[in-house]
């Protein structure tokens, strides 16, 4: 680690505060992670676009449901953010079976366009090495006559 | 006496593009000499709004009397022109973002920046002079073997800053959130995912009043930012915003609403958005890489080898210590005036002192 603030190297005071901070700081539940062999982050190491489009529709495969169980309802402090907070816990109660029949649909269509997504790629890498098959037959053919100029 | 064409010659020319900017800022400069100076570029890669501001690479006939200027940072047909031109030359580089960092993500750039890394020692042995908008990017270039390499940082115009701010925009994002801000094209370069994953940390464990706005174009590399939409949905991570290119109305008033500015970018030339940001106000946390600690001189925050948590910590401390905040806008307002007393007419009349007559 490595901090300069206004041209002078900081690692010692600020560096060492702000990494005894990091460490300090309670673990919630949120931000989110996924286990790495499902990261979106596996994106970054794909050699080829190829490579990287079979990867995204795996990836896919896992994100195409919306789970609106864990809402968060962020809290202000004092006696008017708990107010706040509260009217909207009310809110959210009311409108979540309407909110949940539309996610769930809304899952279903998203569930259907993975499908298609995969369908089309595994078609097309279908089509790709039977066209690669005929070219490679092709290249092998002895040729039907000689090369050279005609007699 | 007749004076030489100063001609600079793009590979493309954009709204909102570093090297565009520069272009004209130099021409203007020149014209205010009495040159006769036009920016020439591929017309395929010409913003719609610019076309008349500038001409088709096909109409370039440099002579031999005449200067050419090539902005190169791609192989381009740019490059081919100028190469082929009978004009005296000169090279301004603007560093060539290493291909790994597109690997994956787009082959055809990976091929044009593999083919420039390949060509640019050529053509700057086929000129009479090779600028570099840094001294990260002439060393950059004496690794590979260019020597007599000469640095012209870019030039920062205030003027340009100096518009009121987009007011539907002020609107639009008027919430009292603490805003964090990254301005730059959408590349892998830019690290960007850093960003996203510290401001994950900072929102859930530090402060859940607070808003990430992401600026800049994301037509340069879709996939990548197809994968950063997929992380802030594991992040599972609101009050991230992607606002896509700015004008320059819109770029004023993302810094008027931002309290911090950061960038994680893993390879820069110089970093203008880190100078536009100081000049609104705005405190600096930047990745101490390639150009950056040049175009933030003795100001800022620069950092190395931060994981997530801790650079969340550090927008933290930046946001919330108001004398490190203080110290940290006092060395910004110390470098802005450095660079506003730059020499930049001088500077550029003595990088041209062997082409141009003698006033």
């Amino acid at each position: 680690m490595k901090i300069i603030v206004a041209g002078q190297t900081r690692t010692a005071d600020l560096g060492a505060a702000v990494r005894a901070d990091a460490a300090r700081r309670p673990v919630g539940p949120k931000p989110g992670t996924l286990p790495e062999s499902i990261s979106a982050l596996r994106l970054r190491q794909m050699a080829s676009e190829a490579d990287y489009l079979a990867e995204l529709l795996r990836l896919l495969r896992y994100r195409d449901n919306v789970d609106t169980l864990p809402f968060d309802i962020p809290r202000k402090t004092g006696l008017a953010g708990g107010a706040m907070a509260r009217f909207r816990a009310v809110l959210w109660k009311l409108l979540r079976y309407q909110h949940d029949r539309i996610s769930g649909r809304q899952n279903m269509i998203n569930n259907l366009y993975s499908s298609a997504l995969e369908f089309e790629h595994q078609q097309h890498q279908r089509e790709l090495c039977e066209l690669r098959d005929r070219l490679a037959r092709l290249e092998a053919r002895p040729p039907d006559r000689p090369e050279g100029p005609a007699p | 006496m007749t004076r030489p064409r100063l001609d600079q010659l793009l590979a493309g020319y954009a709204d909102g593009d570093a090297i565009s900017r520069q272009a004209v800022i130099l021409r203007d400069l020149f014209r205010g000499w009495g040159h006769p100076a036009d920016i020439f570029a591929d017309p395929a890669h010409v913003s719609p709004t610019l076309r008349a501001d500038c001409r088709p690479l096909a109409d370039y006939a440099g002579a031999s009397g005449d200067v050419a200027l090539h902005h190169y940072g791609l192989a381009s047909h740019a490059a081919e022109v100028f190469a082929a031109c009978a004009a005296r030359k000169i090279l301004a580089y603007h560093n060539i973002t290493p291909p790994e960092f597109f690997r994956g993500y787009d082959d055809a750039v990976v091929r044009q920046l593999a083919d420039a890394q390949a060509q640019v020692a050529a053509l700057a042995r086929r000129v009479e002079a090779v600028w570099a908008v840094s001294n990260y990017d002439a060393a950059d270039l004496a690794a590979r073997g260019v020597t007599g390499v000469r640095a012209f940082p870019l030039i920062f115009t205030p003027a340009a800053m100096d518009l009121a701010p987009d007011p539907v925009l002020m609107s639009r994002l008027p919430a009292p959130l603490k805003t964090l801000l990254s301005v730059g094209r959408l590349a892998p370069n830019k690290r960007i995912e850093d960003v996203i994953q510290a401001f994950a940390l900072y929102h859930y464990r530090i402060n859940p009043f607070s808003r990430l706005i992401i600026v800049g174009s994301d037509r340069s590399c879709p996939r990548y930012c197809t994968m950063l939409k997929m992380l802030i949905g594991d992040l599972d991570v609101p009050n991230v915003c992607f606002e896509g290119f700015a004008s320059p109305a819109g770029l004023v008033a993302y810094y008027k609403l931002a309290d911090v500015f950061v960038s994680a970018s893993a390879h820069e030339g110089y970093g203008l958005p880190l100078v536009e940001a100081m000049y609104h106000g705005v405190p600096v946390i930047a990745r101490h890489a390639g150009g950056t600690s040049e175009a933030l001189g003795q100001a800022g925050v620069l950092y190395e080898d931060l994981g997530a948590a801790e650079l969340a910590e550090l927008i933290h401390r930046v946001l919330d210590d108001q004398p490190l905040r203080a110290d940290i806008l006092a060395s910004q307002q110390r470098r802005l005036r450095e660079l506003a007393e730059r020499p930049l007419e001088q500077e550029l009349r003595a990088l041209l002192a062997n082409f141009l007559p003698a006033p």
